[in-house]
């Protein structure tokens, strides 16, 4: 589910850069959640301080998976539901076709799941005759479309009411309309026939609980809700990481959460799920599968560099800072995670190599580390993916990818060693600066590999003195 | 299929204690203590609390909560007895215009508080029907599913 | 206190290293400016050469530790030693307690005349509105962000006006304005935008990287907006 290239990265970019609608969406939703969260990690009663137990919360359910993982299956399995490990999407998707093939399931709906979309489930789903409906509003627009969502929270944020309108007209058969609340009854219509027919709900699972056996679903909609109780089949599928160890942890990680996906202090829905209706009980389903997925995140979870971003509860908060998302969007990542955390877990998860752009397209400004709720140190692990760019690492697969780049340094490493050398270089380069072509004393063009610069900008011409010279006459 | 999943589990999580192996983060603890339970002191304390919460007390966390349920468009409604709560929901009904179609129909949970309701009598001369979801009997437990089903949905 | 001046602004801005000098010779403090140095290397980690950058900071630590104080004109040089150098020393021992040593005493420019000499007063005067952006690393990682303000504030005459959002990233990021030219240009209009519209004349800043990267843009787009170092107002 990649598409990810230098090419794609840069050809993307610049068309959303371009995109007038998008950039107008992606700055109103920056604006909106960015400065919010911020300060409702203030407005906590224990002030931003949970942040940090939080993130030990987490890193404490790393470094125990394998029994919390053992735990949850144990119960899960006690109270009649089934639970399958995959080790890979292969296995996953067989694992749901299995089941909806033994069902003879005809339509599915489905919550909003990033790992559902890591796995590629919803293609497997219609390529084996089943029809799989997103419930999550944003989701179903996305899917109408044809499209892939562009944000974690707000999957439609790069469509407009009028987008959406006209996708409604055509693929609904309502008169065009762009007035939301009128359009969102449109979908909620539908989507209550897909939820009352459905043979079968998917679901993703926010952070299981290991002491007690459950996982959880956290919405706004209620659309997880009606996903996983109506239909007589429940599957959920679940990253392995996406785990706590007991129910005391949810109650300072679900705040976190709510505040850094949408500025709330809680979620409207919050659901525990742990197997299907027993015998006397009227509501839930009658299977329930539990789906805990490994996909590349136990050799992340080998790495000390990396695993930290396991703590992950995907909430998108660091997309609602992060500067690069906010002028790139979504797409432009060509692949399920976008912005900061997806800038680190996608190239872990496929190819270094082929996806350097993502880490490499940061202004390492920080703000994705301060809104996240977790503390997760993102720009740590860009750099760390940086180096191994740079110097290669044969555990990850990836050679140096820049000789040119690894050469130019190595020069500036004997310069910077030597002070003559360092101020014979610089006396090079202010002579030849003269040929530059200038503006008002700017330099309008400079050449490769600094060309980049000179597009949009003018450069300051290097001093004719250094101060160290001058410090040094003023000495004598 | 159960042996063949538990030796998928026995494989996946031999992966995962390996990889823990490889990158210790310090918080490795033996099973026993992963759940550390409270202890029961504090357990009596906080059941304790609860228990002597004065009237003033519990006036102050309704307070709270309605002010918490704004946001999210839960609308919180006060009220002194089990006659006004009746009286409420009833009025509340009437108010509500069903959102497709033109029947009202209640669905309501069995459970003793809401029995003590009666809405099934407030209702009826409005000729509103209040399906309560009840297993009549254990006999044919899919049937009886399948027969409240039909009645709410 | 020892001058720990930046490559750029050596090469480049050296009229910031003069205008430190000077608020330093006005609180009677002598100045000493180590003519061997060179880099800190941040460029050679931010683009993931370690080891250029392990080089860069062994030189750096030699030069420096026997220093009483450091004192630099960018935030993000002084997280570099403060905070990267014992990261790169991580299996080092004897390298990680000496950059250990050398970053307890490095401090950023604004960071030392509040916090540690307690003066925000310099006499100066500047009659004009002035904005004023965060650099992300100043802001971030060392956590200054009322300092530079309280001197702004003690600046007779000037007009301090907040921009909205001057705690967003300005699209510098060192190679990232080369490597990824677009992008970095789009976070920089909105930069500009958010400048313009604070009305202001001048933006006051406390790392060349930043002001050189914003004043290139307001030239190349022909805007009369000046860019300073918070170094030149103290000094106006």
């Amino acid at each position: 589910m990649t598409t990810i290239s230098t090419e794609h990265y840069k050809n993307k970019a610049k068309e959303a850069i371009k995109d007038d609608v998008l950039q107008s969406a992606l700055a109103g939703l920056q604006n909106r959640l960015g400065p919010a969260t911020a300060a409702m990690y203030k407005n906590l009663p224990e002030g931003d301080e949970l942040r940090y137990k939080a993130h030990e919360v987490r890193m404490f359910a790393l470094d125990n998976l394998d029994m919390l993982l053992e735990q949850l299956a144990q119960k899960i399995r006690q109270r009649g539901g089934n639970v399958f490990f995959a080790r890979d999407q292969k296995e996953a998707v067989n694992y749901c076709l299995e089941i909806t093939r033994r069902r003879k399931a005809k339509l599915a709906v489905k919550g909003k799941s990033m790992v559902s979309e890591e796995i590629g489930l919803n293609d497997a789903l219609i390529k084996d005759g089943v029809k799989a409906v997103e419930t999550d509003l944003g989701e179903y627009i996305v899917q109408l479309a044809g499209e892939h969502p562009s944000h974690i929270i707000a999957p439609a944020i790069h469509k407009t009411r009028n987008q959406i309108g006209s996708l409604f007209e055509e693929k609904l058969g309502i008169s065009y309309t762009n007035d939301p609340p009128t359009l969102t009854k449109a979908a909620r219509k539908h989507l209550r026939d897909a939820f009352l027919t459905a043979d079968i709900g998917f679901s993703g699972c926010n952070l299981a609980c290991a002491e007690t056996g459950h996982i959880t679903t956290l919405s706004n909609e209620g659309n997880i809700r009606l996903a996983t109780t109506l239909p007589k089949v429940h599957v959920a599928i679940m990253g392995m990481e996406r785990i706590v160890a007991s129910l005391e942890d949810h109650d300072a990680l679900f705040r976190l959460l709510s505040r850094g996906a949408a500025a709330q202090n809680l979620a409207g829905y919050v659901s525990y799920i742990g197997g299907p209706a027993l015998d006397s009980e009227i509501d839930g389903p009658e299977e329930f599968h539990l789906v805990i997925l490994d996909n590349g995140r136990s050799k992340i979870l080998a790495d000390e560099e990396f695993k930290e971003i396991l703590c992950c509860i995907r909430c998108a908060a660091c997309l609602n800072v992060c500067p690069v998302y906010g002028k790139i969007g979504g797409h432009s990542y060509g692949c399920t995670y976008t912005g900061p955390i997806g800038a680190v877990l996608t190239p872990l998860m496929t190819d270094i190599g082929q996806s350097k752009d993502l880490f490499q397209g940061e202004s390492l400004c920080g703000a994705c580390q301060d809104n996240c709720p977790v503390n997760i140190n993102l720009p740590r692990m860009l750099l760390a993916l940086r180096a191994k760019t740079a110097e290669g690492d044969p555990r990850w697969n990836i050679k140096p990818s820049s000789p040119v780049e690894k050469f130019i340094f190595s020069i500036w490493s004997k310069l910077i060693s030597n002070r003559k050398a360092y101020d014979f270089f610089f006396r090079l380069a202010r002579f030849g600066q003269k040929i530059l072509p200038t503006k008002n004393g700017e330099i309008r063009k400079l050449p490769p590999p600094f060309s980049g610069w000179t597009l949009d900008r003018d450069m300051q011409q290097i001093a004719s003195k250094s101060f160290i010279q001058k410090w040094k006459e003023t000495q004598k | 299929m159960i042996e063949e999943n538990l030796n998928n589990q026995d494989r996946f999580l031999k992966t995962v204690k390996e990889a823990i192996k490889a990158s210790p983060g310090g918080y490795r603890k033996n099973r026993e203590e992963l759940f550390s339970r409270l202890s029961q002191s504090t357990i009596d304390s906080r059941l304790k609390k609860i228990q002597n919460r004065t009237r003033a007390d519990q006036l102050k966390l309704l307070d709270l909560l309605m002010e918490q349920a704004e946001p999210i468009n839960l609308r919180v409604m006060p009220v002194k007895n089990l006659q006004s709560a009746s009286e409420s929901i009833k009025e509340l009904i009437l108010d509500k215009n069903p959102e497709w179609g033109t029947v009202k129909k209640v669905a309501a949970w069995k459970h003793p508080l809401i029995d003590k309701l009666s809405l099934g009598d407030a209702l009826a001369k409005y000729d509103i029907p209040v399906y309560q979801s009840e297993l009549k009997s254990t006999d044919d437990l899919p049937a009886g599913k399948q027969m409240i089903r039909e009645q709410i949905f | 206190m020892t001058l720990f001046i930046q490559c750029l602004v050596d090469q480049i801005y050296p009229e910031v290293g003069d205008a430190m000098v000077a608020v330093f010779q006005k609180l009677g403090i002598s100045v000493n400016c180590p003519t061997e140095q060179t880099c800190c290397g941040q460029s050679a980690y931010n683009s993931g050469y370690k080891s250029v950058s392990k080089t860069a900071a062994k030189r750096f630590i030699e030069i420096f530790e026997k220093s009483e104080v450091i004192v630099c004109p960018s935030g993000s040089c002084v997280d570099m030693v403060r905070n990267h150098y014992p990261s790169l020393f991580r299996n080092e021992p004897d390298w990680h307690s000496r950059a250990e040593n050398v970053g307890g005493k490095t401090y950023e420019f604004t960071e030392y005349l509040v916090d540690v000499l307690k003066v925000e007063d310099f006499g100066a005067s500047f009659k004009e509105k002035l904005t004023y952006h965060d650099s992300c690393h100043l802001l971030r990682n060392i956590g200054v962000k009322d300092q530079p303000r309280k001197l702004i504030s003690k600046v007779a005459g000037a007009e301090l006006v907040e921009m909205g959002n001057s705690d967003k990233c300005c699209g510098f990021g060192g190679t990232f304005s080369i490597k990824y030219p677009q992008i970095s240009t789009a976070i920089l209009d909105e930069k500009l935008d958010n400048i313009i519209s604070s009305g202001a004349t001048t933006v006051v800043g406390c790392d060349v990287g930043c002001l050189m990267n914003i004043q290139g843009r307001l030239n190349r787009k022909k805007l009369p907006i000046k860019t300073m170092h918070i170094a030149q107002l103290l000094v106006q």
